[in-house]
């Protein structure tokens, strides 16, 4: 870990993954360059299809069998390249430097073992007997808001509430204090009031805890209420990037203004007609010859259909891959 | 006008524990209430939401109208006819008026059988003769916005916005006057959930249907429905047009629900009226108010004694000992009453804990 | 800024990407257990089916002058204890031994599917009662049970395919019984309800496509196992009753005589081998097809 207080936790730098498919190779990742800085709270935002999932994998390098990563592919966690460890350091990393909560809680926990046990388990590379193991366990529990911790560590999954099991996850996520919690759509299988109690209990922790964080999510709401950065992907390229307020407030390319504008919860008046993206996500098999939005474009011009858009800076925090930004 | 659809105080009850485990564990009442006394009506040509969270009963409601589950008590009458205590062959004429649209579409169509059987399905059902069902499955897919080519078409093969196309064109095969459509925006992208939307609300113009949309999705709810009941625990516990409910919302779980939508503004992230703790088991209603529980506004009269459904202003029903006043009196208490731009009410956090315990 | 227009037009036209017909069968050929098994099936059953044109030889004709011949270009597989030519029988053993088989699990199969899909469907009362039946039945060792009813009502083809089907039965209703029970509260089950179905419409087009391929699997898996009871009753002498040739009566004669040729043993055990090796590679592949099949759906 050779990293100062400015350096950021995570730099991806040109990740390209594909797929080995029956009907070819699916670009499922094209030069993607994120960053995630210390202590921020980094969204991505998109629709199906965009690559979040292929995305977060390649982070813990979970990528099925059939997928390639491209040899220039960097992912730099805290100065180490991810996609260059070999398993004992890839094992070191999961779980204790990186940290992941998934969509749905009623999946993500072990059945048939107490919560307790899950989470003592979870200590493993702790030098610590069993009961402080128990203890701490507890106290992570209480931090999440559960009540009763000691006496609820002897319980099972089901006997907790979908809620319930999502704020242990995220109790086991952090126990280990990582540098970095990766969170795909953590409450999309929630409840609105449930939800909102697990952004609010996200965002106090990440103040309690110290660590970045990297939040997937398709709901424009939510990216808006935590994060400090957000990243839009689409069709497995990052479409745009920016600070959060000028992101949201001077969206540049075509699909954020779209995207944001479709959004039922952004629209003042009632409509009985609401606003659509018309076509459909391109075959990732099959790419288009210039930039990837194009066809479902209103805007596009000459330049669209030629080659693809490189990523021009709208301002010092704020970057989008249209030509428009370049030709303004 | 004689209402289309009428609900009268139904109940949903289901059995939780057979009768040996009832003697076994000395239970009183092995049954839990999915639906509580809900009573409700839908006109000719118009959009009811029955929006809820888990276990409000919203989908319990919906099958009990289209007979999936069986009613208790009350009554459901479709144009004047009990539906209630049908047999299932008394109940197939009225599944040509009333068809249903299920949460996930692609689940809700048989997984062996193309798009053109399962769109033709119900003309095949109510025996309807004498018509080329190619033609009508071609003439249902046009109705819809498919093309031709979806007709040879399994269900694992489409996507969801195709399938659910697909389940409204089966809905509307034989023209029905009501359709229930369970969560239609579920799972769909923001980008295309605007086409279903759309798609429905063209063929309530054209073909003068009513629609009845279960949801818990707030937003998408406040443009498509006329008029709007909120649930829980298998009660309403308001009801009243939507423009109404979204802008002077009556009762604290209605502003709670409102509150809790975030809105894709970074500016307006706020301290929001958080409900706090989770919903009840329908096994362990709370006494009194069954919202006191959550409530931030609970008073001791909310602990002891249940709300009546009354009318807070024309049209306008809430069950709450205290439901909120006009927006004149709101400030009172801090509350700024809703703009225009139909954002939800923002609640000031420091006259709330000051004043909660004594609020006008 | 008017850059979305609203519109309800299907982004639908995204091209059906579609199959070809019997993929599963291009499927099962790759894998070369399946080809390898299919291939002997479709021996088995072509030259039981063709048993009459590909025999040289009538199977009863007496030829008492070549008994317990070797194989040679007049006899293929040599000829048995009464001049009878071995590959003719054979063949005819094929022929019973896939009449016994296809008759009893077909049979079985009808029956367990019905049986099973009324006790997952119908009311929890009838579920109850065939359970019980269906677990009493299953609790009896099948060749006992065979043994016991054949000295009863005497041998014969028509005892062995009762007893085969009334043993097998169970367990197919069973699968069938918690297939539908899974099923049925499905959303499309709910959605076909919502319609108007009635239960025969639901149990027959919609439930029965659904339920019935692994329990063709299952039939696959069991037809060598009914065909070496039969000739395990027949080597026991309990089967079919001469001059009927089954494989195993073929073995049972080969095995008397098997210091003189061991021609008739290998004869009548080959087929067996083939038989087992055939179908259980054919079932486990059609298996494998399947399954992943099942889980490619979005």
């Amino acid at each position: 870990m050779s990293t100062t207080d400015n350096d950021p936790v995570l730099d991806i730098r040109d990740l390209s993954v594909s797929f080995n498919t029956a009907r070819g190779s699916l670009c499922a990742l094209r030069h993607v360059d994120i960053t995630v800085p210390q202590n921020k709270i980094v969204g991505i935002v998109g629709e199906s299809g965009c690559g979040k999932s292929t995305l977060i994998n390649s982070v813990l390098r979970l990528l099925s069998p059939n997928s390639e990563v491209n040899a220039e592919s960097e992912v730099i966690f805290q100065g180490d390249d991810v996609m260059k460890m070999d398993n004992a350091s890839l094992q070191g990393l999961r779980g204790q430097r990186i940290s992941m909560i998934f969509q749905d809680p009623m999946t993500a926990l072990n059945p048939v073992i107490s919560i307790g046990q899950q989470m003592v388990d979870v200590l493993y590379r702790q030098d610590l007997n069993k009961a402080q193991k128990r203890e701490r366990a507890a106290e992570m529990l209480s931090q999440v808001g559960i009540p009763d911790p000691m006496r609820r560590l002897d319980d099972y999954p089901h006997q907790f509430s979908g809620g319930m099991r999502q704020r242990i996850c995220i109790a086991m996520a952090l126990m280990m204090n990582p540098a970095l919690l990766i969170a795909d759509e953590p409450t999309t299988a929630l409840d609105v009031t449930l939800e909102a109690q697990i952004i609010h209990l996200m965002k106090e922790l990440r103040e309690k805890f110290e660590c970045s964080m990297l939040f997937v999510s398709h709901n424009l709401g939510l990216i808006a209420e935590l994060c400090d950065e957000v990243i839009v992907m689409y069709a497995g390229e990052v479409i745009e990037q920016g600070e959060v307020h000028d992101l949201f407030h001077r969206a540049q390319h075509p699909y954020t203004q779209m995207l944001l504008e479709c959004d039922p919860a952004r629209i003042a008046e009632t409509r009985r007609d609401l606003p659509t993206i018309t076509g459909s996500v391109p075959d990732l098999v099959d790419l288009p010859k210039g930039c990837i939005f194009s066809p479902r474009c209103p805007k596009r011009y000459a330049p669209c259909d030629e080659t693809p858009p490189g990523t021009y800076d709208v301002n010092d925090v704020h970057s989008a891959r249209c030509f428009k930004v370049r030709d303004a | 006008m004689p209402d289309l659809l009428n609900a009268d105080k139904v109940r949903v009850r289901f059995r939780t524990s057979g009768l040996v485990q009832t003697l076994m564990k000395g239970l009183d009442d092995p049954f839990i209430d999915a639906v509580m006394h809900v009573s409700f009506s839908l006109q000719a040509g118009e959009t009811f939401g029955l929006v809820g969270e888990s276990g409000s009963g919203k989908t319990t409601l919906g099958r009990a109208i289209i007979g999936l589950v069986q009613a208790q008590e009350g009554s459901i009458k479709f144009q004047g006819d009990e539906l209630i205590g049908l047999k299932d062959k008394q109940y197939k004429e009225f599944r040509r008026e009333i068809a249903m649209m299920f949460q996930d579409p692609i689940a809700s169509l048989s997984p062996r059988k193309t798009v053109r059987y399962s769109i033709t399905e119900p003309f095949r059902i109510h025996g309807v003769t004498g018509k080329d069902l190619g033609e009508e499955a071609r003439r249902l897919l046009r109705l819809v916005g498919l093309h031709e080519g979806f007709m040879g078409a399994y269900p694992h093969q489409l996507s969801g916005g195709q399938a659910r196309r697909v389940g409204v064109a089966r809905a509307l095969a034989l023209e029905p006057k009501v359709i229930i459509a369970d969560e239609p925006t579920a799972g769909l992208d923001v980008s295309v959930q605007g086409e279903i939307l759309n798609l429905m609300n063209r063929l309530q113009r054209e073909m003068g249907l009513s629609y009845l949309i279960i949801t818990h999705n707030l937003p998408v709810v406040r443009h498509v429905s006329d008029r709007l009941a909120i649930m829980y625990l298998g009660r309403f516990v308001e009801t009243g047009t939507t423009k109404e409910i979204f802008e002077r919302p009556a009762h604290p779980y209605t502003l709670g629900l409102l509150a809790a939508v975030p809105e894709p503004d970074p500016d307006k992230r706020r301290d929001k009226l958080e409900l706090e703790g989770e919903i009840p088991s329908l096994m362990n209603r709370p006494k009194g108010c069954e919202f006191h529980t959550r409530c931030p506004f609970a008073q001791a009269k909310c602990l002891a004694e249940a709300p009546e459904y009354k009318e807070v202003s024309p049209g306008h029903w809430a069950s709450c000992h205290f439901p909120f006043p006009d927006p004149a009196d709101a400030k009172a208490v801090g509350i700024r009453a809703m703009p225009e731009t139909g954002s939800a009410p923002k609640v000031d956090d420091k006259a709330l804990h000051a004043g909660s315990r004594d609020r006008f | 800024m008017a850059s979305t227009t609203p519109t309800d037009v299907a982004s639908a036209d995204a091209p059906i990407k579609s199959e070809p017909r019997l993929a599963w069968l291009w499927q099962l050929l790759q894998n070369p257990l399946g080809a390898f098994g299919l291939f002997l099936v479709m021996l088995i059953v072509v030259s039981a089916a063709g048993a009459d044109f590909f025999s040289p030889y009538d199977y009863k004709a007496l030829d008492v002058k070549n008994r317990l011949a070797s194989p040679s270009w007049a006899h293929l597989l040599g000829t048995d204890n009464l001049g009878r030519d071995t590959f003719s029988r054979i063949l005819h053993g094929g022929q019973i031994a896939l009449y016994v088989a296809l008759v009893s699990i077909g049979s079985s199969l009808v029956l367990g599917l019905g049986l099973g899909m009324l006790a997952g469907y119908g009311p929890r009362w009838l579920d109850n009662i065939l359970l019980l039946i269906f677990d009493s039945v299953r609790a009896f060792p099948v060749i006992m049970f065979a043994l016991a009813v054949i000295t009863v009502v005497g041998p014969s083809l028509e005892t062995i395919i009762g007893v085969v089907v009334m043993t097998t039965t169970p367990g197919y209703a069973r699968i069938a019984r918690n297939s539908t029970l899974s099923l049925k509260n499905n959303e499309f089950i709910l959605a076909e309800r919502s319609l108007g179905a009635g239960s025969k419409r639901i149990m027959v087009s919609h439930l029965l496509p659904n339920l019935i391929a692994p329990l063709l699997i299952l039939c696959s898996m069991d037809i060598p196992v009914v065909i070496t009871i039969e000739a395990g009753l027949s080597f026991l002498g309990l089967g079919v009753k001469p001059p009927t040739p089954s494989w195993g009566s073929i073995l049972n004669d080969g095995y008397g005589f098997i210091r003189n040729t061991p021609w008739l043993v290998v004869a009548g055990g080959i087929p067996l081998i083939l038989t087992t090796l055939g179908f259980t590679f054919l079932g486990e592949s059609l298996r494998d097809v399947f399954d992943p099949k099942l889980k490619r759906d979005r």
